[in-house]
């Protein structure tokens, strides 16, 4: 969805994607990160991956879901955000499957919108 | 990489869960196989078709890679992948062309439920030889429409983009922390997802 939306539809090098491969269902392993690289064939993005949750968790407090971590979760960012302490909270997210409003559920239109919008702006 | 909502959908796809927003049985029934146009018909369902299931435009799409060719006894074979599943190479059952009409079964084992599902596709092949427009049949009952279009011949390997470096996060994750400010000057998009 974010290739196909987001990566092919937005060519500007403004923009930068981070994706953070994790056990989300459970016996997820590096490999299939790995051969998951190759659903964002982009040279704006960057990848990694935790065996664990950490990161997930890290997320919980910005999104306001405390108790469920963030996988699942797409969070977007405005020029001049930065991350100190605590994970930043995004200027517009979308999800799947989590206790937040439907109007937010992934959405690849809405989504590329919403982020030449901060292009825009920027 | 498969979200929960890809899940869920590919749940739907292969149990027919209820609430799933696919048309129902009383809307479109599966076929055995849909008519043989009439007389001879010269383009050949043989070949590598790709397609796009869209379950919910910009919500749940999931690509669809099918491969149909005859083997040395001239009996049809064939293969769907779902990609983004990590799906290869799924051997299709009842592969039947007759003329213009084409159906195959998408059969599989659903794990969680224990029950094999089985998922009929009926379609037309084009004059042209160059598009296959059906419906998936899923659970046999709800149908989802599906368009394939020939994207090489048969025993064509299939494209994939290299894989890209990973970088494996400390406990801290820094890394991740580190790349982010560093870009502060740009719009940035963190996705945390499953890859599988």
């Amino acid at each position: 969805m974010v290739q196909k939306y987001v990566l092919s539809a937005i060519p500007d090098d403004g923009l930068r994607v981070y994706v953070v491969w994790g056990p989300m269902l459970g016996e997820e392993k590096e490999d299939d990160a790995k051969r998951a690289t190759t659903h964002l064939p982009d040279r704006r993005v960057t990848h990694f991956w935790t065996p664990g949750h950490a990161v997930a968790e890290a997320f919980e407090a910005p999104l306001g879901i405390p108790g469920t971590r963030a996988w699942d979760t797409f969070l977007l960012y405005a020029p001049g955000a930065r991350w100190g302490d605590t994970a930043p909270v995004p200027a517009y997210f979308m999800h799947v499957n989590k206790p937040l409003p439907a109007e937010r559920r992934l959405n690849g239109d809405k989504l590329a919108e919403q982020t030449r919008a901060l292009l825009k702006a920027k | 990489m498969r979200s929960k909502a890809v899940s869920a959908f590919l749940a739907a796809l292969v149990l027919g869960l209820p609430g799933s927003g696919l048309k129902s049985q009383a809307e479109a029934k599966p076929a055995a196989a849909p008519a043989a146009a009439a007389g001879s018909f010269a383009a050949s369902a043989e070949g590598l078709w790709q397609g796009l299931l869209m379950y919910k435009p910009a919500e749940l799409e999931v690509d669809v890679i099918v491969e149909l060719a005859k083997d040395a006894k001239g009996a049809w074979v064939g293969t769907l992948d779902l990609p983004n599943q990590n799906l290869k190479f799924h051997p299709l059952e009842n592969i039947r062309i007759d003329g213009s009409a084409v159906y195959f079964e998408f059969n599989r084992f659903a794990q969680k439920a224990q029950v094999m599902v089985e998922t009929p596709f009926t379609g037309t092949l084009s004059a042209d030889g160059k598009t296959i427009s059906g419906d998936f049949f899923e659970g046999k009952k709800n149908h989802l429409a599906l368009t394939l279009k020939k994207v090489g011949e048969a025993g064509t390997e299939r494209t994939e983009a290299p894989r890209a470096p990973v970088t494996n996060l400390s406990d801290d994750y820094h890394e991740l922390k580190a790349r982010f400010n560093a870009d502060a000057g740009k719009v940035r998009l963190i996705l945390l997802l499953s890859p599988t």
